[in-house]
């Protein structure tokens, strides 16, 4: 059955976001013939929604002070384009904009949102979110009593469209108003160079290296690898004893990640933290406790001490880095 | 150190090793009992007519009474003023309970020195000075009483023997300030220099010039009245006996009824005012200075414990205490604050601290001297206060006792392992004061280590310390058939603890107990889901609230559940069941596996064999050792295991190190040079043994943590195992899968 | 000045995964047996940021702690009033059960209104059961306040909150105008320990209690009949548990295999 979907977008350096993307890929597929529209928000939206692929319709403005995300403005905005396509499915990314108009919005219009999910399914016309839970030890599958069904959805739960038409149409939404909330300062992360979430390999160290120096070793096993590939995550432990940065926090509170290639060194694998990077393609565990529940996600793994493997995996590393 | 540990080493012949008995006045006062015999039965065969003048060419006796006045005062003051600074404490519960244990106590500890010899240089020095000053009181007593009292007994035989004694330890006295000397201007012993000060070398070189001028005293006397006249009385006094002789080679002049103002009379008379001001003054010294430990020592030897060393204090009736734990000097009971005064500084403390052996913040010599010197500082403020106003006093210090005088850092790095309460001759009891300090941080201020808290908290939470354990409490059942639930039918409940069943290296040791328990026969059964925490980790972070709820919770389960004895993994929960519930009337027989089993294979019930080929060294875990005593069995077990031969480590037994983990700092970062645990496994290692044993899930954890460290290659490093896991390979044979430790 | 933290009580978090159940017919978890519910983790951190703003502030603010569960949710209300917090109200009715983040927010928010003198509110992140992360923005939505999400530091001066929230790829500190609702994130710290007189003075508080009726709700608004979302399938998911272990004798010849095996599978 067509449904109209809505899908909230977000600019990333005046381009439509990688997610955003996703999102509309899978709006086209559930939307089973019915409208996709989407929303842009703040300086070079108008241009941005013409990459918009999957999309029917482009809601706009290139008000700048949409740049930084203020939640009440952004609301008023959003709700103009809900009323003119009147969307049975809103989906926004799992990102500061989806965790806040997630929930604002479905109050707004009297409705529910599921948060977080990794799947949406059209289930003949009634929607289906299918979301971790419990610390990702469970997973639930929620249906909605009201209209529209919202969800806010995780990176890459979808695959970009290759190919495809960009919007028939372009609405513009109003300016920005009054926000009740006023940014004061902003502060970029101080990890450097790669990101974690956009790094093919990310190589993370737990609560079992026993001591914050470790990570060095975690850091030169990123380095053999290619400090254009790899990048550095930690546990929640491993964080919370202040071992790492914060930024680098992979779990369920932390960064999710998605690389091709995640090697946990020394994690036990908490569903917590499984929760942050279970979507990874191949995982590898490095662990010395035969029972750890890293293994139950892993691809590979080497049971034994870190201390004597690590050093050797980074001999190894850099040995075929050589070939 | 002294590398005296053989007195404890046992031999792989030895089938069991206890740590010699201490004995009480025999061993020490044995060669002074000996040599006043002999001396007795010399003087009998003597010539009757021997005999001297008291204050002999002394003009004016009567000035030993003014002084020996004076010192009586200067000794009154000086105690009342200390006795002051004690009476600020909170009352000493029990004190004058078990009065013939006390006394025993004061026998073996005070006359005895029962500690000071575990330092066996020092422990000979020691005698030396202290029998020799103890004899030359009693010999100048008694001729304090031939003088001035109707008393008439300096004469004959006796007086003889009297000469021959007096100069014996005289001459002893000398050889103990000598030994004192060497050790502390030419061996310069590190200990001597931790905190060195004037008064130290006041005390002993005056000792040494009393001694000398004593002996001056007497040879001028001996010129003048005997070496001549009676050469055969003479010689009794044999040190003064060949003084004199060395000094009249000097011609000096002796007098006659034509001169009676000699030279030798003239030394005689400067030698003596000399030889009595520096007695008196020296011996007023008791009042200013660590010497006061002549007298504070055997009365701290009665007010010692006479319980279990492994117990912790109660508090009676937390929750209606105004402040929790020792935040301020005058909440230490005044038995704490006596002890303090004790302290000699000699610094055996501090020298088998295992934190300060790694270079971590704590030094207990250090802790007591700057409690000790707080209470000078603030004492008698606080007394005035209370004499004014009648309330506690807590804000009259100007400083934080806790905090500023003793860090926090200080007071986290102790593992409760009592190594310092083991050593210390003058019977302080360092691990009470340090967790009552304790208790303060955490209950009543909350500031604690975050790792700690987190343990707390989780213990509090889900009643174990390891946070984050992905196991059950009945993991370590799987694959053992059929495991029985306690349910007061059996004779044991076997108490696996949370380290033997939620940390994964612990599970084969559990496992290992519990097969060789069913191979015994016993008849036995298990909590499992239903085990909790007992509380030790709580009592010795300092959280006694916890503790207190813990036990009680737990020993209203086991009267429900009907439990009489108890077998324990984990010393730790042993030491708490067997010290401390008895505490809360919980009443349990409790064995440690290791005595159960040693037990099992002394009467055939369990026997190994299959050989173990094996070169073993063993660790003694602080709370089943030095704790509980308990030396013997584990060194039984591996004993009787076939093949395998065991080399002690230097230090072991009572004076063995802690793995690091104890007093809760399983659960701590360690701050300073090294981890104690990687010390304990060099020395481990440096044994030579393929294997390290010991009986404690900590101590395991610790040794499987240090080894790769201390020996970064794989091959050929020593591995760590518990008895039990050792035991189990000689009854049931080597295991088919592969070696546990590689997990 | 009078702050409020929602608190709530979760199935353990750190229940081991073998003791993790789900009843399937009711969609639920199974407590596991020997595993008390707890506080969820991130309303503990709410709750001291929500104490450090009423200690910079005097003696005349408070602190008041709400609880919507079962009878068993005194114990987190109780561990929050050990921490310092004033006063406790437990939310209780058989007309709450069975509701989703809406009810819950639309019960807090009646709660809060109940009140009356409320100056912020502060919740958890979100509660470490279902994860869902959103009752703090709907009860923001409910009392129409302004609301600040995902806090690693909080300010409190002249009338404004700020909030130094935790951005994707850095921080940003913003301030709004009280009446406001905050949720707060691991970022800020952990939560103080409890003095041991305090937890005391806590055991001796009475909790009040409101029910459906005192607060003026109709049950059929709130609990199962009043929720827009529901649970239709709750499931632990399957683990493909197909891992290889590197074979060798050495860790470098484990090493090796792994390297060699990575390559093949072009991931590096």
């Amino acid at each position: 059955m067509a449904q109209n979907i809505l899908v909230i977008g977000e600019l990333d350096d005046g381009a439509a976001s990688t997610t955003t993307l996703e999102l509309l890929a899978g709006a086209s597929s559930l939307s089973d013939g019915g409208s996709v529209g989407v929303t842009l928000l703040g300086a070079g939206a108008s241009s941005a929604a013409t990459s918009c692929v999957g999309a029917t319709v482009a809601y706009v403005n290139d008000d700048s002070e949409y740049d930084s995300f203020r939640g009440d403005q952004w609301l008023n905005a959003i709700a103009g384009a809900v009323e003119s396509s009147s969307p049975d499915v809103v989906l926004i990314a799992q990102s500061i904009v989806g965790r806040e108009i997630g929930p604002r919005l479905s109050h707004r219009l009297g409705t529910a949102v599921a948060m977080d999910c990794v799947s949406i399914s059209n289930d003949g016309g009634a929607t289906k979110a299918t979301r971790p839970c419990f610390g990702g030890n469970a997973m639930a599958t929620y249906g909605f009593e009201t209209s529209p069904a919202i969800a806010t959805v995780r990176a890459k739960s979808f695959e970009i469209l290759e190919s495809g038409s960009g919007p028939a149409t372009t609405e513009e939404l109003p300016g920005a108003g009054e926000s009740r909330t006023a940014i004061i300062a902003t502060e970029e992360a101080t990890s450097e160079g790669l990101q974690i979430q956009d790094a093919p390999v990310v190589v993370c160290g737990g609560r079992g290296l026993g001591e914050a120096e470790a990570f060095s070793q975690i850091e030169e096993i990123a380095a053999a690898i290619g400090a254009d590939k790899a990048a550095v995550g930690a546990s929640r432990a491993a964080v919370d004893l202040g071992w790492y940065p914060p930024s680098q926090q992979v779990g369920l509170t932390g960064k999710v990640v998605t690389p091709d290639l995640y090697l946990a060194v020394a994690v036990s694998g908490a569903s917590q933290h499984m929760a942050g990077c279970s979507g990874s393609k191949t995982i590898v565990g490095i662990n010395r406790d035969e029972e750890a529940n890293i293994w139950s996600f892993s691809r590979y793994g080497i049971i034994g001490d870190y201390k004597q493997i690590v050093p050797a995996l980074i001999e190894e590393l850099k040995k075929a880095a050589g070939n | 150190m002294t590398h005296d540990a053989t007195v404890e080493t046992s031999s792989n012949t030895a089938m069991t090793v206890r740590p010699k008995s201490s004995s009480l006045l025999g061993a020490w006062w044995g060669p002074a009992v000996w040599i006043s015999a002999t001396g007795v039965f010399a003087g009998t065969r003597a010539s009757d007519i021997a005999g001297r003048e008291t204050f002999f060419n002394v003009a004016q006796p009567w000035v030993v009474y003014v002084f020996l006045a004076g010192l009586v005062g200067l000794l009154t003051f000086g105690f009342v003023r200390h006795a002051s600074l004690w009476m600020i404490g909170r009352p000493t519960d029990g004190i004058l309970k078990e009065i013939p244990a006390r006394l025993r106590n004061v026998g073996r500890y005070g006359a005895g020195q029962d500690k000071v010899r575990r330092d066996r240089y020092a422990g000979i020095m020691h005698w030396c000075i202290s029998s020799s000053i103890i004899v030359l009181t009693v010999v100048t007593a008694q001729v304090a009483l031939q003088d001035d009292t109707p008393l008439n007994f300096l004469h004959g035989n006796y007086y003889l023997f009297f000469s021959f004694y007096g100069d014996l330890f005289g001459l002893i006295g000398l050889i103990g300030v000598g030994m004192a000397l060497y050790r502390r201007y030419f061996a310069s012993h590190h200990r001597i220099r931790w905190d060195e000060r004037v008064e130290d070398h006041l005390i002993i070189v005056g000792l040494g010039l009393i001694l000398v001028t004593g002996f001056v005293v007497e040879s001028a006397r001996i010129i003048e009245t005997e070496l001549v006249q009676h050469p055969d009385w003479a010689k009794w006094s044999f040190v003064s006996w060949v003084l004199a002789q060395g000094i009249d080679s000097f011609g000096f002049s002796v007098s006659s009824p034509e001169n009676p103002q000699s030279e030798i009379l003239a030394l005689h008379t400067w030698s003596w005012w000399v030889h009595v001001v520096l007695a008196f003054s020296w011996l007023g010294l008791i009042v200013f200075t660590r010497l006061d430990h002549l007298i504070f020592a055997p009365i701290n030897a009665f007010f010692l414990r006479t319980d279990a060393p492994g117990r912790l204090a109660e508090i009676k009736d937390i929750e209606e205490q105004e402040v929790f734990g020792v935040g301020h000097v005058q909440d230490f009971t005044w038995k704490q604050l006596f002890e303090l005064d004790a302290c000699v500084r000699c610094g055996r403390c501090t020298e088998v601290c295992p934190a300060n052996i790694s270079g971590q913040p704590l030094s207990p010599m250090h802790l007591i001297q700057d409690l000790k010197g707080h209470l000078a500082d603030v004492g008698p403020d606080i007394q005035m206060h209370r004499h004014a106003t009648g309330d506690a006093g807590r804000e009259v210090s100007p400083i934080a006792m806790v905090g500023d005088v003793i860090k926090d850092e200080t007071l986290w790095a102790c593992r409760t392992c009592g190594a310092c309460v083991q050593e210390c001759p003058v019977l302080i009891e360092h691990v009470p004061t340090i967790v009552d300090m304790r208790r303060f941080l955490v209950m009543n201020e909350a500031r604690l280590p975050a790792n700690a808290q987190a343990a707390l908290e989780n213990i509090e939470m889900r009643g174990h310390p390891w946070r984050g354990t992905a196991l059950e409490r009945t993991t370590w059942m799987e694959g053992l058939g059929e495991v029985t639930i306690f349910d007061g039918t059996q004779d044991y409940l076997y108490w696996v603890g949370c380290s033997g069943s939620l940390v994964e290296r612990n599970l084969p040791i559990t496992q290992s107990v519990f097969k060789l328990l069913r191979e015994s026969g016993a008849s036995f059964g298990v909590m499992g889901q239903e085990e909790t925490c007992n509380g030790d980790p709580a009592r010795r972070l300092g959280n006694e609230y916890l503790f207190q709820i813990l036990a009680q919770q737990l020993i209203e389960t086991f009267n429900s559940k009907n439990v009489q004895k108890v077998i324990t993994n984990c010393p730790h929960c042993f030491n708490t069941f067997k010290n401390e519930y008895p505490q809360f009337d919980g009443n349990f027989e409790v064995l440690h596996h290791t005595e159960f089993l040693a037990g099992a294979l002394e009467d055939g019930r369990l026997k190994p064999k299959y050989a173990v080929t094996s070169d073993v060294t063993y660790h003694d875990s602080c709370y089943l050792g030095r704790m509980n005593g308990t030396y013997d069995a584990p060194r039984q077990i591996i004993e009787m295991v076939p093949g395998a031969n065991l080399v002690e480590m230097q230090r072991n037994l009572s004076r063995g190190l802690c793995c690091g983990a104890g007093g809760g700092n399983m659960w701590q970062e360690e701050i300073g040079e090294r981890r104690v645990n990687h010390v304990r496994t060099e020395e481990a290692v440096s044994t030579g043994a393929d294997q390290v044993i010991s009986n404690c899930p900590f101590c395991i954890q610790m040794f499987e943590d240090g080894v790769p460290s201390i020996q970064p290659e794989e091959e050929g490093r020593i591995k760590p195992f518990d008895v039990a896991e050792l035991l189990e390979a000689a009854v049931f044979g080597p295991k088919t899968d592969s070696n546990p430790t590689e997990d | 000045m009078h702050l409020v933290v929602c608190a709530k009580q979760i199935p353990d978090p750190d229940t081991p995964p073998s003791a993790f159940k789900i009843d399937e017919a009711t969609n639920s978890v199974v407590p596991a047996p020997g595993i008390s519910p707890i506080l969820s983790q991130f309303d503990g951190i709410a709750a001291e940021a929500a104490l450090r703003i009423k200690e910079s502030q005097g003696d005349d603010s408070k602190v008041t702690v709400i609880s919507m569960g079962a009878d068993s949710a005194r114990a987190a209300i109780k561990q929050v009033l050990a921490m310092g917090a004033d006063e406790g109200v437990l939310l209780n009715d058989d007309a709450f059960e069975g509701g989703d983040s809406y009810t819950t927010a639309k019960v807090l928010a009646a709660a809060i209104n109940h009140l009356g003198d409320v100056d912020a509110v502060f919740c958890g992140r979100q509660a470490a059961d279902w994860d869902m992360g959103q009752v703090g923005l709907l009860l923001s939505e409910e009392l129409n306040w302004a609301s600040a999400i995902i806090a690693k530091g909080v300010e409190y001066g002249d009338g404004n909150i700020s909030v130094q929230r935790v951005l994707t790829d850095g921080f940003e500190t913003v301030s709004t105008q009280l009446p406001a609702v905050v949720t707060v994130s691991n970022e800020f710290g952990e939560p103080r320990y409890p003095k041991l007189p305090q937890i005391m003075a806590a055991a001796k508080k009475t909790v009040t209690q409101f029910g459906a009726s005192d607060l003026g709700l109709d049950p059929s608004d709130v609990g199962a009949s009043g929720s827009r979302l529901k649970v239709e399938r709750l499931y632990i998911p399957e683990t493909d548990s197909n891992v290889e272990f590197m074979e060798g004798d050495t860790p470098q010849e484990q090493a090796a295999a792994l390297v060699q095996k990575l390559q093949a599978d072009k991931l590096i």
